[in-house]
């Protein structure tokens, strides 16, 4: 298959850039994955509770829905949404060419290429976190967070910015007590989301402390954790049945590895002002080329600029 | 042609009992609403009850981990979507997997493939 134009990825700015071209009529292709980087189509969003600063929604949305309604606007233009993982992307000479997970034999070629496959969430490597993942150690509290082995137990997140505060308020639905760990003396969440946490009755907010190992039972589960005082160094073993990370993302460049330029910590370089990167007719938008604002609406807002660079790009071409 | 078989969706412990004694091999999804991973796999596994499911032989069936507590906790769910197999009421492992954790659509095929085979047999012999 050609296509004019490929768009990998299947949160905000994936679907926004998918909304322009399909309404420019370029036929977009966009490959939202099968659990790519280990996360749903639809992205991050699709861990998160209720959005409540997406401007629209006075009332807040659910993540999930949210990203349905981008998905359906996407395929209301005419958008062919593919829900297969594109596993190799050569850029070294054009088109494009590229394959996918469940197809790998068979190989694509595209004009222009617009990445938007956002950011996987990072895990610690604490010991015992690869014997007790999933039994008790997860990086999804929306995922989890119901199974039996959470109920009324005493749970802990780790992370400090809006998602730990949300996936901990998520969480005393289930558990007896929640329990936030936060390296540093201060939280970086917003005003709005610190302050409904620390006035949790059901909360603690441990400051300046770190995990330092899962420890677990016979059982096979998780039923401690040992946290570290990181200003006194003291440690102090909890009772803890289950740990949430909510330490941030790494962005998803795997792809693109040696072939696009990115900055010391794997983001996509974009030039200044738009999403361009280091290999011409590719355009990068949303999580994988900002480590600044991470928003959802940043997020459509780059995925906007590559439609329109992308189309921009494209016309040029064809006029030559 | 049998008429195709609907997925199960079991809200209780005793339904679920039912369900082993009426049908020979049971695949259960546990799942929340919540759970993207769950979303994504379940027109997944929506279609391969369509393919496989045999009347008495194999059904395919759901457990809303948020609402069926206790089948969740008698079989120690610990991370979702999970996905776990049973012949005659007893859970067995299916290509040396005894559960299938996360939404993984390669391995819940070829357990799928495993058991609709299984099931085809029976439903000849019967």
């Amino acid at each position: 298959m050609h296509s004019k134009v490929v768009v990998i990825g299947s949160g905000p700015a994936a679907h926004t850039a998918a909304i322009y071209l399909s309404r420019a009529e370029l036929k977009p292709v966009l490959y939202e994955g099968f659990m790519a980087n280990g996360t749903a189509a639809g992205g991050q969003l699709t861990t998160t509770t209720e959005v409540e600063n997406f401007p629209g929604f006075p009332k807040g949305i659910m993540g999930q829905a949210l990203m349905d309604d981008m998905r359906a606007q996407s395929e209301r233009f005419g958008t062919e949404i593919v829900t297969d993982t594109v596993t190799t992307l050569d850029l070294s000479s054009r088109p494009f060419k590229y394959s996918t997970e469940f197809n790998p034999d068979e190989t694509h070629t595209a004009d222009t290429v617009i990445l938007a496959t956002g950011a996987s969430a990072r895990r610690l490597n604490l010991p015992g976190e690869d014997k007790y993942w999933q039994n008790g150690v997860s990086a999804c509290a929306v995922c989890d967070g119901a199974v039996p082995i959470f109920r009324n137990k005493p749970l802990f997140v780790i992370g400090g910015g809006d998602s730990a505060a949300e996936e901990a308020l998520f969480l005393t639905k289930y558990a007896s007590h929640v329990n936030v760990l936060v390296r540093r003396d201060v939280l970086r969440a917003s005003k709005t989301m610190a302050n409904r946490l620390l006035a949790n009755k059901n909360v603690t907010v441990h400051f300046n402390s770190v995990g330092s190992e899962i420890r677990g039972g016979d059982d096979g589960l998780m039923s401690h954790l040992v946290v570290k005082n990181v200003a006194t160094g003291e440690e102090k073993v909890h009772e803890a049945n289950g740990l949430f990370y909510a330490i941030g993302h790494d962005p998803a460049t795997a792809l693109v590895k040696g072939q696009l330029d990115v900055d010391e910590d794997g983001y996509v370089i974009t030039k200044p002002g738009t999403t361009e990167t280091s290999v011409e007719g590719v355009f990068a938008a949303g999580d994988v080329q900002d480590k600044r604002y991470r928003q959802a609406i940043t997020s459509a807002g780059t995925g906007c600029m590559a439609a329109l660079e992308a189309e921009k790009y494209l016309a040029e071409r064809e006029d030559a | 042609m049998a008429a195709k078989q609907e997925i199960v969706h079991v809200n209780s412990s005793s339904e679920l009992q039912s369900l082993f004694s009426s049908t020979t091999y049971v695949a259960l999804d546990f799942y929340a609403d919540w759970c993207g991973p769950c979303k994504t796999i379940s027109p997944f596994y929506a279609q391969l009850s369509d393919k496989h499911a045999v009347p008495g032989q194999l059904a395919f069936a759901k457990v809303n981990v948020d609402h069926v507590q206790d089948v969740a906790r008698q079989y120690g769910v610990t991370a979702m979507p999970t996905f776990l197999f049973f012949k005659d009421g007893k859970q067995v492992a299916v290509n040396g997997q005894a559960a299938i954790r996360g939404a993984d659509a390669r391995s819940l095929t070829a357990a799928a493939d495993k058991l609709g085979g299984l099931a085809k047999k029976r439903a000849a012999e019967a």
